[in-house]
């Protein structure tokens, strides 16, 4: 469809979509109600997926609203952290930037966080003073594509879309975290979507997308 | 000495500016960088840009000549800062074709935050609008059957309340 010239609709539509990146949800919502156009543009899920990185900095979700669209996605989250934040006092924002988590796991006090690089933080939460800084930080091996995973106070098992499980002793905290990962004998079929660690029994139980 | 630049527009005319002024333009200070200029090279030509968008790219670039911007890579830093108090008013009094027209400028000369502040100016046109004030500042036409647009308000009602 062609416009005239010197209009909003008449500028390339990568330049409309930065444009359009920098409004709310509502003045979306009450532009794509304008025309058919503008409709077609806004209900598509690049915009979507922009608005999403700006957010929360990563492209990759583990979709918290069972969805691949980035706008579902998006707005779940949103009305999630709103309705949070209303529910239980969360009255202290961690002053920690970390940057695309993937994952994150609450073991009181310890909180662990899985990056997209394949890192994990830990922050230990009743040390919570006026300057916080992460725990540690442990570098992961064959992280790409970890679907789960579980920290322990001297392990993380971690499961991967593939299959496989892996398990990486950690050492005492602080110090170099010395073994390399170790590959479990038995694998899945499927993406690993669980793991769990019995410590008192040593065993290791994990379920996959087949159950 | 700074060195002057000589350019000339899609409608032929010849602009000479400092160097580190049109630097501001990473598409230029590439070219320039790449190609080596002196004196006796030619012009370089701005095949997209109309003089009189280019000037007022230029009184842009003059103005903020010694400003630091956030950096190209931290998307993050570029999106939420508000426009520059300057930068808004000097939008604000073009017109709307100008406007677009010096977007399209900051986009093709690679001027990221003059193409931010551009962006977030349109953006803020649109702000808290209802459907027919923004047709009515776009000059957007209502292409929606009456059937269509009740459709679509339904669509949209659930998110109303946000």
């Amino acid at each position: 469809m062609s416009h005239a010239q010197g209009t909003l609709l008449s500028l390339p539509i990568e330049l409309q979509l930065q444009i359009f990146q920098n409004l709310h949800i509502q003045d979306l919502h009450t532009l794509s109600q304008t025309c058919h156009t503008l409709h077609k543009l806004i209900n598509n899920d690049e915009l979507w997926k922009r608005l999403f990185q700006k957010k929360y900095q990563t492209t990759r979700f583990s979709s918290f609203s069972r969805s691949h669209k980035f706008a579902i996605e998006l707005l779940k989250r949103d009305d999630n952290l709103k309705v949070w934040k209303r529910g239980i006092s969360v009255n202290r924002n961690s002053p920690v930037q970390v940057s695309g988590v993937h994952d994150i796991q609450l073991n009181y006090p310890r909180l662990t966080m899985l990056t997209d690089q394949g890192t994990i933080k830990a922050l230990a939460l009743d040390k919570f003073k006026s300057k916080t800084k992460i725990d540690y930080e442990v570098p992961v091996t064959s992280m790409n594509g970890c679907t789960s995973f579980q920290l322990g106070e001297k392990y993380g098992i971690f499961g991967r879309f593939d299959g496989r499980l892996f398990l990486k002793v950690l050492g005492p905290s602080k110090t170099a975290f010395v073994t390399s990962v170790v590959k479990f004998d038995k694998d899945h079929q499927s993406a690993v979507t669980c793991v769990y660690c019995d410590e008192l029994n040593g065993v290791v139980y994990s379920g996959d997308e087949n159950g | 000495m700074t060195e002057k630049i000589r350019l000339t527009t899609s409608d032929d005319q010849e602009f000479i500016v400092e160097r580190n002024i049109i630097e501001r333009s990473v598409l230029i200070k590439n070219l320039l960088n790449d190609t080596g200029y002196d004196e006796d090279s030619e012009a370089i030509p701005l095949p997209n840009v109309r003089s009189s968008v280019f000037k007022k790219v230029i009184e842009w670039a003059e103005h903020h000549k010694d400003t630091t911007f956030p950096d190209d890579d931290d998307e993050d830093a570029r999106k939420s800062a508000p426009i520059d108090d300057w930068d808004k008013d000097f939008l604000k009094v073009v017109d709307q074709e100008m406007l677009y027209e010096i977007i399209l400028a900051a986009n093709f000369l690679n001027i990221r935050p003059l193409l931010d502040a551009g962006c977030k100016t349109v953006a803020e046109m649109i702000r808290g609008k209802s459907a027919d004030e923004i047709r009515r500042t776009f000059n957007i036409v209502n292409d929606f059957s009456p059937d269509e647009e009740e459709a679509i308000k339904r669509e949209n009602e659930w998110a109303e309340d946000r």
